[in-house]
């Protein structure tokens, strides 16, 4: 690993801890759950990666870190959509007709992956796609509670589009570096390598910020009766 | 551009532009203003009584100053129930709004027959009332009949207030004539309120409603 692949590694675990830390201190940490493991597994395999590098910064373990974490994803994302609906069975009723085939069809991608694939096979033709899938079900969630005139957290709002826009951007970069075959040229990897993970951190910045705010005064307003029927956290 | 990286971006395009554009506080607001209260749609029936209660023993006396040829009192009490409707019009009209945006997410708004034309008395609420009965049956869901259903009403209640305004400024000059148009405005707004709580209260129930899990059925008036 280059010192810049190090350094933004650090950077985005500060990140991470920068968030669950804001969670716990603010009490929110049950609001995205999903989301929350999601950062636990970020840290525990980035962290052997770092400490043992000659053992863990290897094709096998990309591969199960790939997928454990794209399936933590996609949880979190099913569950900020749960959590985002779940006071409104009106609206959850209908947003289940499309948010069900999104992330039916996005684990399908993710669970089709063939034993003995390789780390190659994973980033060009898996990842991209699971990606894709999981910045549809972000997108339809956002659009869908707008639609609908639902609440949204600032914690939600945070994830959606933090998570949402990494992953585009993502997905757009490993389809870039497929169509361009710049996965054989070792400098150019590591150049897109290096955007993804400062975008990366970027993205655990922004979810961190939302995460340490107080809550807004719209909430902190409202009626505790009115609170618990919209579903609404006043932390 | 290839196809996979148009389909990462248009999602991402249209999250940005509707989180860019959403405004809790408005969303708060709105959920505010339909439900201040768990009884919400029992404190929408109160606050409408009481406004019934106050234009009628409004309207009253000044059909006993009438009796007694006292013209300023008939325009005094006319003005101060006018007054009171125009201060009751904003409410209105910024629950049909909140209502409006908030039927979209019914599971299942029970259906309502269209506001009927034959309860009220003026040729323009009739009118009106007599158009939409029409368009009704032209729409196919509830909740498109439910939403033309709030929009009447809305128009009922500005063309109430709007009639009660024109009484109070005939009421120097002929103070019966004035009276009787009071008179009939007041109905049709006393009868729009009946069709506006009984919205309330469909709504409530629909947005409660769990689909296939609970019938939503039409409360009886």
């Amino acid at each position: 690993m280059t010192p810049s692949q190090v350094a933004l590694i650090w950077a985005g675990l500060v990140g991470i801890v920068a968030i669950l830390c804001g969670l716990r201190v603010r009490r929110r940490l049950h609001l995205c759950v999903g989301f929350a493991l999601y950062l636990l597994a970020v840290v525990v395999t980035e962290s052997l990666a770092l400490v043992d590098p000659d053992r863990f910064h290897k094709a096998w373990f990309y591969i199960w870190k790939e997928a454990v974490l794209n399936l933590l994803k996609l949880a979190a994302g099913a569950e900020l959509a749960w959590r985002v609906f779940r006071g409104f069975p009106g609206a959850w009723w209908r947003a289940r007709f499309v948010l069900a085939p999104l992330l039916a069809l996005t684990t399908l991608a993710l669970v089709t992956l063939p034993r003995g694939s390789t780390a190659h096979d994973l980033v060009f033709g898996y990842q991209a796609q699971v990606n894709t899938g999981a910045i549809w079900l972000l997108a339809c969630t956002a659009v869908l509670a707008a639609w609908f005139h639902l609440p949204l957290h600032a914690v939600h709002r945070a994830i959606l589009a933090g998570l949402g826009g990494y992953l585009a951007l993502s997905a757009a970069l490993l389809e870039w570096m497929r169509v361009g075959g710049l996965y054989d040229d070792p400098n150019a990897r590591v150049a897109i390598g290096l955007v993804n993970s400062a975008a990366y951190s970027l993205m655990l910045g922004w979810i961190a910020v939302a995460a340490w705010q107080p809550s807004e005064v719209a909430v902190r307003m409202l009626p505790p009766a009115l609170l618990a029927r919209l579903k609404l956290d006043p932390a | 551009m290839t196809l996979v990286i148009m389909a990462a971006l248009v999602p991402l395009v249209g999250l940005l532009l509707v989180l860019g554009r959403y405004n809790a506080s408005r969303v708060l607001t709105d959920w505010t203003v339909l439900a201040p209260r768990p009884r919400a749609e029992g404190d929408i029936e109160e606050h409408v009584a009481l406004e019934t209660a106050v234009l009628d023993a409004t309207l009253a006396a000044a059909r006993g100053a009438h009796g007694q040829a006292d013209v300023s009192e008939v325009v005094r009490l006319l003005g101060l129930a006018e007054g009171a409707i125009a201060e009751a019009i904003p409410d209105r009209v910024a629950r049909i709004k909140v209502m409006s945006r908030l039927c979209r997410m019914a599971a299942a708004v029970a259906p309502l027959p269209a506001v009927p034309w034959r309860s009220f008395q003026l040729g323009t609420t009739s009118g009106l009332a007599a158009l939409a009965s029409f368009a009704h049956h032209l729409l196919v869901s509830t909740h498109e009949r439910f939403w033309l259903r709030l929009q009447v009403l809305q128009g009922i209640f500005r063309l109430s207030a709007r009639a009660m305004a024109t009484a109070t400024r005939r009421a120097p000059a002929r103070a019966a004539e004035a009276i009787t148009l009071f008179d009939r405005a007041a109905h049709d707004w006393k009868a729009g309120d009946q069709e506006f709580v009984e919205s309330v209260r469909v709504l409530l129930t629909s947005l409660a409603a769990r689909p296939k899990a609970q019938a939503v059925t039409a409360p009886q008036r």
